[in-house]
């Protein structure tokens, strides 16, 4: 019996193995069909794709054989992967090679082999898709040319795995990165926020311009954490990790809750927050992540804040129609101009600063508000004149 | 339930260090050690004592999570509570933390005038 050589590059091969992370894995469709379409064309009971390992060859698929794997020096498969062609044994009983092979002489009585390599990176041969019988037999070239046909399809699997194995790890990686930017940006802030705040409770007998001045500079901590954390929840969400945390809420408690925490901002900005909710939503229940759709509606408060006049209502909005619930926001300012309606949501667009001097803002809150809302299967709209805007949208009412 | 009187406080950040003295020592009143990190801490726990460990959680050498498990191995260090302090806010994460067995995740930047009583209503809820 002869052994196969191993081949020169066996420390790539086994490292391309590695990275495949398919050996010992458990039968998938995909190898299966393969291996089936294979025995069926070249008219074989056997058909396997065959991974060769560093002391063994290992079965990915093995159509009409028990076995997931024999020791390598008994392998046709490992002499397979030695050229870049199709190798046939027509008839094993009768080729010095392997007449004496246990795998001839014994189960599974292989008399016949052909098996095509399969390459990865035009010369990494990890395996072969192989058609086996147990009679000297031959291929015609129709067969063959199918046969061939079938491994690049194998390889096509190998491939998309391996594109698969690198998303995951990009996908990590970006995990990772996210996690130490929050941490990184996070400890300076904690840091200024914390002495700002320890110096404001400390100092009781500033003068008005210090007094002022250290105003000055824990507002802008405050509004520098408010950009890190939109920053952050935008990377998040492109990213597509944002998890929503869905619960069963009363939409009244919410909007509730909603203007309470946003009450002083608007106060501050010179106007007033009215709810206004019909009697029968009482009760009415909606499905959503609270701090998430809390966000949105924060944001749309303090947006409809920013660009009222003073004195003016806002007006927090909730309503039923058949079974949609929708939630909006209306303010009476002077209104979003045309040519800006088409860019409202998009990234870092802010209205110009003509009337808006209140308070700056990222440009991100309603991309982020976007986000989340489509993450509730629902979409955000407005409508916007002079002197009358409103953004709204409507989640499904859920019945107990 | 034992009155909170001693906190072993572990964090690698200097600045953020003398920030919680001030918040947790003359603002609030309780007694704190502080160590860089969670080896330092471990071995200073036998020794001090404490009610209560408020553990960061990204921390280089062995993390905040780390510490804890490595705690929850010895004997003598088993049952002293842990509170988290982390810039991870996400309820996944604060779940993740919470699992480990901590009395409760306090998040990063924290209002140093109001920690304090953050921690003693942790400590309360027991």
């Amino acid at each position: 019996m002869k052994c196969a050589d191993i081949p020169d590059n066996e420390k790539e091969r086994l490292q391309k193995l590695k990275e495949l992370g398919i050996l010992d894995t458990l039968e998938e469709q995909a190898y299966d069909d393969l291996t089936h379409l294979a025995a069926q064309i070249c008219g074989t009971p056997i058909s396997l794709v065959s991974l060769i390992d560093e002391n063994r060859q290992w079965f990915k698929s093995h159509h009409g054989l028990g076995a997931t794997e024999t020791p390598r020096e008994y392998a046709f498969c490992a002499h397979a992967i030695l050229d870049d062609q199709l190798f046939i044994i027509e008839d094993a009983d009768h080729d010095e090679r392997f007449h004496d092979n246990p795998l001839v002489t014994a189960e599974p009585y292989v008399k016949f082999y052909a098996g095509v390599p399969l390459v990865l990176d035009s010369n990494i041969h990890v395996g072969t898709l192989c058609v086996i019988d147990n009679h000297a037999r031959k291929l015609d070239e129709q067969q063959k040319q199918s046969l061939e046909a079938l491994a690049r399809q194998v390889v096509s699997q190998l491939q998309l795995r391996l594109k698969l194995k690198e998303m995951e790890q990009l996908d990590h990686a970006k995990d990772e990165f996210l996690s130490m930017v929050s941490h990184e940006l996070r400890t300076p802030l904690t840091s200024l926020k914390g002495s700002l705040g320890i110096i404001k409770h400390m100092s009781t007998d500033l003068d008005a311009q210090t007094d002022a001045m250290l105003d000055i500079a824990v507002r802008n901590a405050d509004q520098l954490l408010v950009i890190v954390n939109d920053i952050l929840d935008l990377a998040k969400m492109e990213a597509g990790k944002l998890e929503m945390h869905f619960e069963t809420l009363d939409a009244k408690a919410l909007l509730q809750q909603a203007l309470e925490l946003n009450k002083s901002y608007i106060e501050q900005c010179g106007c007033h927050g009215v709810l206004k909710i019909a009697d029968e939503m009482s009760g009415t229940m909606i499905k959503g992540d609270k701090q998430r759709l809390l966000q949105v509606i924060s944001n749309l408060l303090s947006n409809a804040a920013k660009f009222s006049p003073e004195g003016d209502e806002i007006m927090l909005s909730l309503a039923k129609s058949q079974s949609q619930v929708r939630i909006s926001v209306t303010d009476h300012g002077n209104g979003i101009p045309q040519d800006q309606q088409v860019l409202l949501f998009k990234k870092f667009h802010q209205l110009g600063k003509a009337g808006n001097q209140k308070l700056p803002g990222t440009g991100l809150g309603l991309n982020i508000c976007k986000h989340i809302i489509q993450a509730h299967q629902s979409e955000i709209s407005f409508t916007s004149s002079p002197g009358c805007t409103e953004f709204y949208y409507s989640l499904k009412e859920i019945n107990n | 339930m034992t009155a909170l009187k001693k906190i072993l406080y572990v964090e690698d950040q200097k600045d953020i260090q003398l920030i919680a003295r001030v918040a947790l020592e003359s603002i609030s009143h309780y007694e704190l050690k502080i160590c860089d990190g969670g080896e330092q801490a471990l071995d200073c726990m036998a020794e001090c004592s404490p009610d209560l460990i408020l553990l960061d959680v990204m921390m280089p050498g062995i993390d905040g999570p780390g510490t804890m498990i490595e705690m929850r191995k010895r004997e003598e260090l088993q049952s002293i509570p842990v509170i988290f302090m982390t810039a991870k806010v996400l309820p996944d994460e604060v779940d993740e933390l919470m699992s480990l067995g901590a009395l409760g995740v306090i998040s990063k930047p924290f209002d140093p005038v109001s920690l304090g009583s953050q921690i003693q209503e942790i400590w309360d809820r027991q």
